[in-house]
């Protein structure tokens, strides 16, 4: 038996406790300076041992031996060297974060050069009198400058999304182509009509979308098309 | 304990809580110094917990060592909404349930109806008697009752855990109490 510890029927008081040690059916919780025990929502068993003054001081004795457990135990061995062999084949992912921090700024950055050069060389090529030669230019402007967005943004869906299950992957990847087969129908309208403004701007308008599909993450719970 | 001193600790724990974040946010940019100081910060919890549900030294350091590995792989995922040495008890707990779920014994021990009652050691006292005692538990009884009394979890999670009924995992807890009792009576 433990010195200190007092029995009184349904509570029992140790001092100089500073945690809940739990039981079967009770569970020691501080009170004050004190701990008291009290029944444990979190267990309806009732068994012998618990019942009566000598069962709850030896609950008690048991009580205290638990917590002068120590809390840490240290391996005789220094693990650390392992471990650090180990985790250096294993690098955190975090430059693929950056690269998706600053994506979109990017995309954003790419849509105006890309606007920017159409206006520029579509005035530029006009003045020489060749229309549908300017339409080809900027077009190809736009391409080059989107694809130029557009491709790593490709590498980077994949490895974002490649533990998605088939089927999932082949919904995504079937939006995408449909994107991408609208962007080309826009094109070829655009070369066909070069003077159609509304045109140019649906086309850009898919580009963004297209970039918006592939620049999301449905790795992630609560994603979805 | 006055109000102050447990302002005191209240302010001590969200200080260390903020360290610990920075750590583990630089843990996260490859910095390795700061995941060897979460390592010192928590391998003595880490390795008591292994040491104590696998019994076995060895097995218990090479877990130990497991859980940080598998921490340092998953540390992308760790979002910050517990504290990381919660989130990092669980991944060790998990490493060693694991383990345990391979050892027949431990699959046979978790079936209560298995009540074959082992002898407890005689010569056990005091505090590392105690630790000794635990050792010497049935697998499914020292497993719930380390879980359930030195870690924190409940029924319901000790259940989930060991894909038990939450009534068996009562049951090894005082088959665990009654077997320790002995040695303290």
């Amino acid at each position: 038996m433990c010195k200190g510890s007092q029995t009184s029927g349904a509570m029992n008081t140790i001092e100089n406790r500073h945690e809940t040690i739990r039981f079967d059916n009770k569970a020691l919780v501080q009170v004050n300076d004190g701990i008291k025990m009290t029944d444990d929502t979190d267990n309806v068993n009732s068994t012998s041992a618990s019942s009566g003054g000598l069962a709850d001081a030896v609950e008690l004795q048991l009580a205290r031996e638990i917590r002068g457990l120590d809390r840490e135990i240290m391996p005789q061995r220094d693990l650390w060297k392992a471990i650090e062999r180990n985790i250096a084949d294993y690098p955190q992912r975090k430059q693929f974060s950056l690269q998706r921090d600053w994506m979109p700024y990017g995309v954003a950055a790419s849509l105006i050069i890309a606007i920017t050069a159409l206006v520029v060389n579509v005035v530029g090529i006009e003045q020489k009198g060749s229309t549908l030669l300017a339409a080809d230019y900027a077009i190809d402007s736009i391409d080059s400058g989107y694809m130029n967005v557009r491709n790593p943004m490709v590498d980077q869906f994949r490895e974002t999304n490649k533990n998605l299950d088939q089927a999932t992957l082949d919904d995504l990847y079937r939006n995408i182509e449909i994107m991408a087969k609208a962007r080309k129908d826009i094109e070829t309208q655009v070369r066909a009509n070069p003077e159609n403004t509304k045109l140019v701007e649906m086309l850009m308008r898919v580009h963004e979308r297209e970039l918006e599909l592939l620049k999301q993450d449905y790795s992630q719970p609560g994603r979805s098309l | 304990m006055s109000i102050s001193a447990v302002q005191d600790d209240k302010a001590d724990a969200q200080e260390k809580r903020a360290a610990e974040q920075a750590l583990v946010a630089r843990a996260k940019s490859n910095d390795y110094g700061a995941y060897e100081q979460l390592y010192r910060m928590h391998i003595g919890r880490v390795y008591a917990l292994c040491r104590r549900l696998c019994k076995d030294q060895d097995m218990a350091e090479d877990l130990a060592q497991e859980a940080f590995i598998l921490a340092w792989r998953k540390l992308s995922s760790f979002r910050g909404d517990s504290a990381f040495g919660s989130w990092l008890y669980r991944i060790a707990t998990n490493a060693c349930l694991s383990y345990l779920r391979k050892q027949k014994p431990f699959q046979n021990s978790l079936d209560i109806d298995d009540t074959e009652e082992e002898s407890m050691p005689d010569d056990v006292d005091g505090q590392m008697g105690l630790e000794h005692a635990i050792s010497q538990l049935p697998h499914g009884a020292r497993t719930v009752f380390v879980l359930y009394s030195l870690e924190g979890h409940t029924h319901d999670e000790i259940a989930g855990m060991l894909n038990i009924a939450q009534g068996s995992s009562k049951a090894q807890l005082h088959r665990a109490r009654q077997l320790l009792q002995k040695f303290l009576s």
